[in-house]
């Protein structure tokens, strides 16, 4: 029955907003009354109809320099309640402070953590340079085309004149913070292989299914070579172009299973390619159009890219790690500050919103204040511990305040 | 026209042919009754005796039999099926059952060369033979048979499992065989054996961005490349010229499974726990089961690889001697010599005998050690076997007529053993 930073992360994590129906209108209510309580601005935006965003601002002192902006996402993945120790969306906190629920690492936990560390801000008496915006975004697990993709591409975000962004990031099993410049760009491609049709007991040149195989091989050994470098250590997991293989189709099926004396004449494999930003997209495409599923093989394939490599002005789309990006100063000395330290800045293996923000041109960093804690996020049994998210508070204190002081450049960094 | 019309109604050996490639015995619904009900008349013009088994209700056997002089002698089976692969019309010239004669003599219809040419032209044979009063030493007898098209099990597997088939007494077999585009008469002495292949790998499920060892998938594309090479060494004597397609192992993929289906097709960004590929194998006689079974264990499906397979064997390599089964074609097997000269009587060539490269019903009286050469007179046309456009040409049909005249009464009068 307290009213506490825990009973607040608490009740955020009860709202079921889990895929495929995710409940959005009482999360946001629930932000709104926080909002207000804190003293903060807040405005909904739909663009997509049943798909709202929240935007909570704090104004700074200096309308003039370039705001900043700290991002999470309302929704969560799907959570299989009888794989589960306690109720996915029961919060539970055990006698040693762990709290069970969906959304507890990824990423209700930044969410609250925003709004707590403001309001410990605004007690102390603190009063920023520039504006600081808290965005609430839906759809980030589906891709987040009709959450961040929309809002980033839109006059309101445009108008925010932001100069800095912070997403979510990941937890770290060692006691370091993680931080992240960088995700990889999903494609998915299908290639599909075809061939004269025949009796399963002839042999001959150019079957479908053979044709496909030969394609299949070559891939495998792509994959080979990239995961070598991973392997060697010279090269982390989310570094390397990543080509996973997932699904085959080929035959004709029956009642009991597949025919099984007639070779088909059509083929199929997909795979799930991810390209760092380093990665050459032409060069690329060139492969996979020449070697992989060539024409003069009868072959044809199709490419969806789910992002983009390159921001507007042609340049890997990630964000500098060094000492020539003034905020990449300013965010590692406030972290050092509570005396956390940083690993060694990781590109993302998978993707979240902030490759919709990159590609603006607008430096941003994905990072989740959680060490000592195991990666459970889409997991079963995502928890964390009351002291971890306790102690990210005050990261978030230190950050907000560091960044929101910074008075240099009064345009974008790009 | 009026030629056309009034020879349609002669009864002649392309009329009467003409009539039985007009019964639809095609799968999945083949009509067996009228067909056979069309046989037993004619043997009764002929003066043969006939008999009926139905080992599978709905799928009968129909045997003819012409006793011959001396009853201690075996006996030799003139073989045919009554069933046709479907054919699609609309891919037609004439309709399928229309048995339509062109200007030039061809003769379209499905089975015209998958065979039900033979089971006529056994029949014709044996009226001008016994037109010219020949006797034949030996019984000899015609056996018409269903489901050969869909593997024989309903057909031939029972009849020649059965006691009726051993009180026969055989000592040779002719079954059919295939046209040849050539001049000279194409004859099998073997067949391949399909193997049914599946292959199951189970790896660990995980997210499509992530590289890690042993998923389903990339375990699977391991041993389909060790299967494809496999292939290609073996397609590599064919390409040399050192064997035939037929003499060969042959290692054809027919399915591919794996992934997560979704509304829109599939779920991109899941590795998939599960994969799946399926093979139709065929084996040579003369291949060794077990080193083939031993290279499937332990390389291409092993369980140190989390690989599981199952494999049915559609049929034997050995006989019950464990001998590889196969006809020999050389002078240690008289019925070959006898068969040989016989057909170079009429004028006629031998091609180098050959192993099948599918399957016939031949394949289950040679399990049983009884030698069986696969065989159907057809020279200077197209393979046409399960193809649209099936035809026979009138004067192929004829000659072949002859060539079975010469073969039933010289294999028939053999004396020795």
């Amino acid at each position: 029955e307290e009213d506490t930073p825990i009973t607040r992360f608490q009740q955020y994590l009860r709202f079921n907003t889990a895929h495929p129906n995710p409940n959005y209108t009482a999360p946001i209510s629930f932000l709104i009354n926080q909002a207000q309580s804190i003293g903060l601005t807040t405005k909904t935006i739909e663009f997509i109809s049943g798909k709202p965003i929240l935007l909570i601002t704090w104004l700074g002192s200096n309308p003039n320099l370039p705001s900043i902006l700290f991002n999470s996402h309302l929704d969560s993945v799907p959570a299989e309640s009888e794989k589960w120790t306690y109720p996915p969306f029961s919060a539970h906190k055990t006698i040693d402070g762990h709290i069970y629920a969906r959304g507890a690492q990824d990423d209700k936990c930044i969410g609250v953590q925003y709004l707590e560390s403001i309001r410990n801000l605004k007690s102390r008496g603190f009063s920023p340079l520039r504006t600081i915006h808290i965005s609430y975004v839906p759809e980030e697990e589906i891709g987040g085309f009709d959450g961040m993709m929309k809002f980033a591409a839109s006059s309101e975000f445009k108008d925010l004149n932001l100069g800095f962004a912070m997403d979510e990031g990941q937890a770290n099993p060692g006691d370091e913070f993680r931080v992240f410049y960088a995700d990889r760009v999903p494609w998915h491609f299908v290639i599909k292989a075809e061939g004269i049709p025949g009796h399963g007991a002839k042999l001959y040149d150019n079957s479908a299914m053979e044709n496909l195989m030969k394609s299949v091989e070559l891939i495998s050994r792509f994959r080979e070579s990239q995961f070598d470098f991973v392997k060697a250590g010279k090269a982390a997991y989310s570094e390397v172009i990543s080509v996973n293989p997932v699904y085959l189709k080929a035959g004709t099926p029956t009642t009991t299973g597949f025919v099984m004396n007639m070779q088909p004449s059509e083929a199929e494999a997909g795979y799930d390619l991810r390209l760092p930003p380093m990665a050459d997209p032409d060069v690329m495409k060139k492969r996979i159009a020449e070697e992989w599923a060539p024409s003069i093989r009868n072959m044809t394939y199709s490419i969806q890219e789910k992002g983009k490599l390159r921001d507007h002005l042609g340049r890997p789309i990630m964000t500098p790690v060094n000492d020539s990006n003034p905020w990449w100063s300013i965010f590692k000395q406030a972290v050092e500050a509570m005396g956390g330290k940083l690993a060694k800045p990781e590109i993302l293996a998978s993707t979240t919103d902030s490759r919709f923000i990159r590609t603006l041109g607008i430096p941003t960093f994905g990072f989740s204040p959680m060490t000592n804690t195991p990666i459970l996020l889409h997991d079963h049994n995502e928890f964390l511990k009351d002291t971890v998210f306790m102690k990210g508070i005050e990261v978030y204190e230190s950050v907000i305040s560091a960044l929101s002081s910074f008075e240099g450049e009064s345009a974008q960094v790009i």
